[in-house]
Order: structure tokens, then C-alpha cells, then sequence
């Protein structure tokens, strides 16, 4: 039987992939889709949690439930939005960056010291 | 039994498209893992009955986003591989504190699962995360943040032409200073 | 299908409409004239932000959230916005100062400011976690941007990226705290969940994990310490007005919004802080010694002012931790001249600049004080009330942050506040000597600094002295804020 902790474990999996993408690489564009990778991993969490309520009676569904559903779905909308929003400057910063410097590797950004 | 062979499918294939996301020398390569990632995700809102997310996610994630980010890869041409320095003992710590961190989440998660079950899944109504059902939400109580994420858009907007735009294009503006 | 729309309230939100007109106004200014003329930008900008500021000012506060549930207009709100509005005036007239020198994209510039700005204020009214995260994004992206304005110079695209991608990498944390939470409690409104934490607090194990995951989050945005690697780097290669604005507007915000999530009583997470104070404890114990620690040994006038600001964000959070309304009055004030103080310093780092120089390193202080006396007198004034001199609003305020943490019994994070802030007279004290003691070392002269400029430092220096001497002008009003608690 499939049942949240399912849902929340592969979320956690798939989040600390994206910790480990964005610790591990240097290369600027791979670090963003690492964090693309967060962000998603954190929209499935709300979407589980959505549909499987905690402390819920889980009997019939209600005008609460309802509520908490869309309240979710929300959230996780507005993530997305977010995300896209992000990934549109963050692009356009590599484009700058790489423009200057010919690369996109975070490790030889040390213009600035420290 | 479905709803488990669905599951398994898409966790599975989200979970080894998220290595190759984060493993793949070729930034292309880590590109279209996530794509995959991003479609096996889909499918799962799908099982849990997020239709109205699982479209959008298609629709603008791997629809606009992630062509967005293959085609400055193809721009810059980045598609090709690179070496990935897994030596430097600075980042394994690093890595050690991610996996303790999943670690930490299992944990969390193992004694529920295994012992007292899972929360109950009540059975929902056809409405139940429908374009419809969201949207009236949307655009009622959660009105204001829909507006500022148009604020937010407008914003990003602008910020990415500024960043992206060539230096010499506003040498000619500027004439006083 | 009954569809039920919401009261619309939108007189309620007018400043920051006035804000984003004014953002939209100078944006579309620059599309239909032929040349803008910075002085007009600058004026126009300063005219919306005068008006939005006293349509704050004139607002009614209430407590009760409009918009379902997703904003609310408490005196809290309503003064956080004049302090965004007033320190975003400032910033935009500092930056005109910076524009002259580096003449590209003012308009963009000041408009960029502006929807920060907004993202600040929709911060400081939140009442429920969505439109706090959309109002982080919407501080943090103009921010990047702003990071990266500068093209001649390639540290600036380099701290764009590093700031870029740290901030994401916090969002990322962020958002999945949001979900434990949103999780475990069944919505994201912070006065639903106020109440029934009230009525019954129960921490679960995930709930925790959510308020961690949260305090990793906010605590990359206010460069708490061990989350503070990007700030010095970044504070250095962005363009000064954009550090400027990155130092104070973004990091006050961040505290506003940590105070919306975790201590206003009833509604947000006050009744389980029990479970989040030792984290917040830990981390402003090692921002207060790695801030100062770090400032000590910078001889960048921008890094020095970066290390500053996270041992000030540490005895903010010093503050913040004892969760009492002696602390949140004492880290609302604090605010105030921490953004008096941090503004004009960078204002003098833009100022002091010499034909075609600009001022980086601290040792191209010298002389200040020859040529430009005010100049190094205002540096002064801000020196000293960061170091916490009396007579300054950094030393009341410091007085009251450190009462505070007394009074709720934090007796080693005092001790070590008291201590730190004894070495932090050491490197502020130095950029005065190099002021006033030190000889130039070439015989460049300093450029005049504009009007606007010494407006701005004219505006701080003389709030810091005047919050200094006659505290309760400010603290009145923060005690009607906190009245209700």
C-alpha cells in the first residue's frame, strides 16, 4: 500500500540530490537545475500532504479539506511561478557572466577574494 | 494495486533521473534528466489527484523552462562533457552533511512507516484539484498573490534584460553625464 | 457554481501601489523620452516615495487581515513600511551619486530598487506564508540583478552569480519548510495557525524539520553565520547603492520576516519557542563572533562594512531570540539606526571616491578629513554608533538589545555581545584614523559629492545623533506597535 511516507521519503531523496548537485558542481547552469531540483522535490511534499491529511479523519471529504487542497495547490503554483521567475534572471546572470569570462565555472569566479 | 505500479514507475525513474541530474558530466545530459524528473513528478500529482499542477507542471516546466535552459546550453555550447572533481575533501564534508541530512529524513519517516501506518487517504470527489476547483481559489482568497507574483514577473522582466543586455547599447544614452 | 470574491481593500495596500507606480513610471519614462536626465529619475522616484510615505503614515492600523487572511495592516506593518520607504529613498539618492560615475541603466537601476522595495513591504504586512515567500523572491530578485548592474567590472557579474545562487539554494530550503509546515498544520495562514498552536502547541518531529528548514532559509537571507560565506563577496563586488540596499533593506527584511514566522504572539509560531529558540540562540552566538572576528583583519571598506553587518544581524537575532516584547522593541529600533548608520557608511564609500577611483580599500580614507570635513565627520558619526558610541542611536539601541537578552536570562550571549562589540571599536575606530590621522598618500583630490548625496548622509548622520539623544522619538511609536501585545 502506497501512503504518504512513500511520497515524503522520495521527496527527501530527491531534495538531498539537489543539496548534493548544488555542493558538488561547478558549473553554474547545473547548480540552477540542481535547485530546480529542490523546489520540485518540496512541490511533491505539498501535493502528498495535500492529498493525504495528517490529522484529517480521514473520512469524508469536506469544505475544510477543500480548503487546505487549494490552499496547497497554491502554494505550490506560486513555487512554480517563483521558480520560472528565477530561472529567467539566473540565466540571463550566467549569459552576463559567461559574456566577461568565457565560462560558466563557478570555481574560476575569484575576482573577488575569499 | 494500479495506483503502487504507478508509484514505483515514476519514483524510480525520478530518483535515477535525479542522479543523472546531479552526476552527469555533460550539462545536456543533466538537462534532460531533469526533464525526465520533472515528467515522472507530473505523473505523480497525477496519482494524487493534482491534475490541475501535473498539466502546469508539464506545460511550463518542461515546456518553457527547461527549453529555456537547453537552449542557452546550445548558446554558450556547454554540450560538452566535463571533468567533475569529486576529490576536494572541502565538498565531501559538505556531502557527508547531505547525507546525514537524508539520513535524518528517513529516520523521521521509518518509524511511521513501518509501525503505526499511514494517514488515512479519504476518497475524493471528481473536483478534487480540478482547473475549476483551483482556480476559483485562485482568483478569490488567494487574489493578492496572484498579483504580486505578476509583480514578481514584471520584476524578473526587467531584471533579466538589464543583466542580459550588452554594455555598449546605452553608451549613446547617458548624454549629460 | 457560487463564487464568493473577497472584500477588496485596496486603499489598504496603497503605499506599495504607489511604489510599483512610481517602479512602472520611471521605467516607462525612460521608454518615451530621448534622454532621461538622472536629476528627473531621482525626483521622481523620491516624489513617490514621499508620497507613499505618508499615505503610510496616515493609514489605520488594525488587526485584522484583509485580503481572506493573506495581509494584514497591524502598526507593525504600517511602521516597517516607512522605514523600507525612507531607507529606499535613501538608497536611490546615494545611488545617484554612484550613477554620475557609472552613467548605464539609472532608470532601471531606481526602478530595480523600487520593486525591492515593494518585496520588503509585502514582507513586513504578510499574515500567512505565501505572500511572505513571494515577498522574499520578490526582494531577492531585484537584488541579483541589482548585484550585477555594474558591467565594467567583472567582480560585479561574479558576486550577481554567487548571490544568485546562494539565494536560490536558500529558496530551496525555504520552500521545503514552508511544506513541513503547510504539512503538519494543514494550511499556510500564520493566524490559523497562531490560534490553534495557542489553543493546543504540539511540536511534531516534522514540524521542527519545518521550522529549521525555514531558519536555514532566512538565515541565508540575513547572512546569519554559518550561512553568512556569501555576504562578504558579494557585499564587495556589487555596485555600492546595491550593497547598500543588499545590506540593510534585504537583511531587515529578512528579520521582519523571521518575526512574522516566529514571534508575534498568536499568530505565528510564538507558542512553540521553546523549539526554536536554542537555534536562533546558537546561531547569533557564532554571528556575533565570526562578524566581528572577520571585520577585524579586512582592510576593503566594503568587506570590513560586510563582516559589520553580520555581527550587527547577530546582535539582532541576540535580541530576537529572548521572543519578549522588550526584544522586539529593542530589535524593531535597532533597525531603524542600523539602517541609518549602514546607508550612510556606504554613502561616504561612494562619495569618497577620486577621479576615476573609487574608493575600495580603507587606506583610501586618508585625508578625508583635510579635504572633505564633513565627509569624514559624518563617517565618524556612523562609525561610532556601529561601534555603539554613546550619544548614538547605535548605542541606545545596543543598550536595549543587550537589556533585552539580559532580561531573558541570556546572560553568556550578552557577555559575548558585550565583549565583541568592545573589539568592534578597534576596526571602527581605525577608519577614523586613517580620516583624520593619516596622510594622503597621493596627491589626488576627492571629487565633490552631489547634492543628493549629501542629502542622504546630511539625513543619516543627523537621525543617528538625534535617535541618540531623543530615543523616544522613535521608541514612542514602536512601543504603540508592540502596545497590543
Amino acid at each position: 500500500m502506497i501512503g504518504l511516507y512513500h511520497f515524503l521519503i522520495l521527496s527527501g531523496v530527491l531534495f538531498s540530490l539537489g543539496v548534493l548537485g548544488v555542493l558538488l558542481r561547478r558549473n553554474a547552469l547545473v547548480v540552477l537545475m540542481a535547485v530546480e531540483l529542490m523546489l520540485n522535490a518540496a512541490n511533491l511534499a505539498v501535493v502528498a500532504f495535500v492529498r493525504y491529511p495528517m490529522f484529517g479523519d480521514g473520512g469524508i471529504v469536506n469544505a475544510q479539506d477543500y480548503a487546505a487542497m487549494t490552499n496547497g495547490m497554491t502554494l505550490v503554483f506560486l513555487v512554480m511561478t517563483v521558480a520560472a521567475a528565477e530561472v529567467g534572471v539566473g540565466l540571463a546572470i550566467v549569459i552576463n557572466l559567461y559574456r566577461q569570462k568565457k565560462s560558466v565555472n563557478i570555481e574560476e569566479a575569484n575576482a573577488l577574494k575569499g | 494495486m494500479v495506483g503502487a505500479f504507478f508509484f514505483w514507475i515514476f519514483a524510480f525513474t525520478a530518483f535515477f533521473a535525479g542522479v543523472g541530474v546531479v552526476a552527469s558530466r555533460n550539462p545536456m545530459h543533466s538537462a534532460i534528466s531533469l526533464v525526465a524528473v520533472l515528467i515522472s513528478i507530473a505523473g505523480l500529482f497525477l496519482a494524487l489527484h493534482a491534475e490541475f499542477l501535473a498539466w502546469i507542471l508539464v506545460i511550463v516546466y518542461t515546456g518553457a523552462v527547461m527549453v529555456l535552459i537547453v537552449f542557452v546550453i546550445s548558446l554558450l555550447n556547454l554540450d560538452k562533457d566535463e571533468p567533475i572533481d569529486y576529490t576536494a575533501a572541502r565538498r565531501w564534508g559538505m556531502a557527508a552533511l547531505t547525507m546525514f541530512i537524508a539520513a535524518f529524513l528517513v529516520y523521521l519517516y521509518a518509524d511511521p512507516l513501518i509501525g503505526a501506518g499511514h494517514p488515512a487517504k479519504p476518497p475524493v470527489p471528481d473536483d478534487w484539484g480540478s482547473v475549476q476547483t483551483v482556480a476559483i481559489d485562485l482568483f478569490t482568497r488567494y487574489m493578492i498573490v496572484v498579483q504580486l507574483a505578476g509583480v514578481l514577473l514584471t520584476a524578473a522582466v526587467i531584471g533579466a534584460v538589464v543583466v542580459a543586455r550588452k554594455p555598449e547599447q546605452n553608451e549613446e544614452r547617458e548624454p549629460g553625464a | 457554481m457560487q463564487i464568493q470574491v473577497p472584500e477588496i481593500s485596496l486603499w489598504q495596500v496603497l503605499p506599495e501601489l504607489i511604489v510599483l507606480a512610481t517602479a512602472v513610471g520611471v521605467l516607462a519614462s525612460d521608454l518615451f523620452v530621448k534622454s532621461v536626465q538622472r536629476v528627473n529619475v531621482t525626483l521622481t522616484a523620491t516624489l513617490g516615495l514621499l508620497i507613499a510615505f505618508f499615505t503610510a503614515r496616515s493609514l489605520e492600523a488594525s488587526a485584522t487581515p484583509i485580503f481572506a487572511g493573506m495581509v494584514v495592516r497591524d502598526s507593525l506593518s504600517i511602521l516597517l513600511d516607512q522605514i523600507f520607504l525612507a531607507g529606499a529613498m535613501l538608497v536611490t539618492w546615494i545611488g545617484h551619486e554612484y550613477a554620475r560615475r557609472n552613467p548605464r541603466q539609472f532608470p532601471e537601476f531606481t526602478a530595480l530598487v523600487l520593486f525591492a522595495t515593494i518585496g520588503m513591504m509585502v514582507i513586513a504586512m504578510s499574515a500567512d506564508l505565501i505572500p511572505l515567500f513571494v515577498g522574499i523572491e520578490l526582494l531577492s530578485l531585484p537584488l541579483f540583478v541589482l548585484a550585477g548592474s555594474d558591467k565594467d567590472r567583472l567582480a560585479s557579474g561574479e558576486a550577481s552569480l554567487k548571490y544568485f545562487l546562494l539565494g536560490a539554494f536558500s529558496t530551496g530550503f525555504l520552500v521545503y519548510g514552508i511544506a513541513f509546515i503547510f504539512g503538519v498544520t494543514r494550511t499556510t495562514n500564520l493566524t490559523v495557525i497562531g490560534q490553534s498552536l495557542a489553543a493546543h502547541a504540539e511540536a511534531t518531529p516534522l514540524l521542527v524539520l519545518g521550522f529549521a528548514l525555514l531558519l536555514v532559509g532566512l538565515g541565508f537571507k540575513i547572512s546569519l553565520a554559518p550561512f553568512h560565506m556569501w555576504a562578504p563577496d558579494v557585499y564587495q563586488g556589487a555596485p555600492t547603492p546595491a550593497t547598500a540596499w543588499i545590506a540593510t533593506g534585504s537583511k531587515i527584511a529578512g528579520f521582519v520576516a523571521l518575526m512574522r514566522v516566529f514571534t508575534l504572539p498568536d499568530v505565528s509560531f510564538a507558542a512553540l519557542s521553546d523549539y526554536w529558540t536554542p537555534g536562533i540562540w546558537w546561531l547569533a552566538l557564532i554571528t556575533m563572533i565570526i562578524g566581528n572576528a572577520g571585520a577585524l583583519m579586512q582592510s576593503d571598506l566594503k568587506r570590513m562594512l560586510a563582516y559589520s553587518s553580520i555581527a550587527h544581524g547577530g546582535y539582532l537575532a541576540m535580541a530576537f531570540t529572548s521572543g519578549t516584547r522588550i526584544g522586539a522593541e529593542a530589535t524593531l529600533f535597532y533597525m531603524a539606526a542600523y539602517l541609518l548608520m549602514t546607508v550612510g557608511a556606504f554613502g561616504v564609500a561612494i562619495a569618497a571616491s577620486r577621479s576615476g577611483q573609487e574608493c575600495e580599500k580603507i587606506a583610501d580614507l586618508s585625508g578625508l578629513a583635510r579635504q572633505r570635513p564633513w565627509l569624514a565627520f559624518a563617517m565618524s558619526i556612523f562609525m561610532l554608533s556601529l561601534a555603539g558610541m554613546p550619544g548614538t542611536a547605535g548605542f541606545v539601541g545596543k543598550l536595549w538589545l543587550f537589556g533585552a537578552a539580559v532580561q531573558a536570562q541570556y546572560y553568556s550571549l550578552a557577555l559575548i555581545g558585550v565583549l565583541t562589540t568592545l573589539l568592534s571599536f578597534y576596526y571602527y575606530l581605525r577608519v577614523i584614523v586613517y580620516m583624520y590621522v593619516h596622510e594622503p598618500d597621493d596627491r589626488l583630490l576627492f571629487n565633490r559629492y552631489s547634492f543628493s548625496n549629501g542629502l542622504a548622509l546630511t539625513v543619516c548622520a543627523v537621525g543617528l545623533v538625534g535617535l541618540g539623544v531623543f530615543p523616544n522619538l522613535l521608541w514612542s511609536t514602536i512601543r504603540l506597535c508592540t502596545g497590543a501585545v
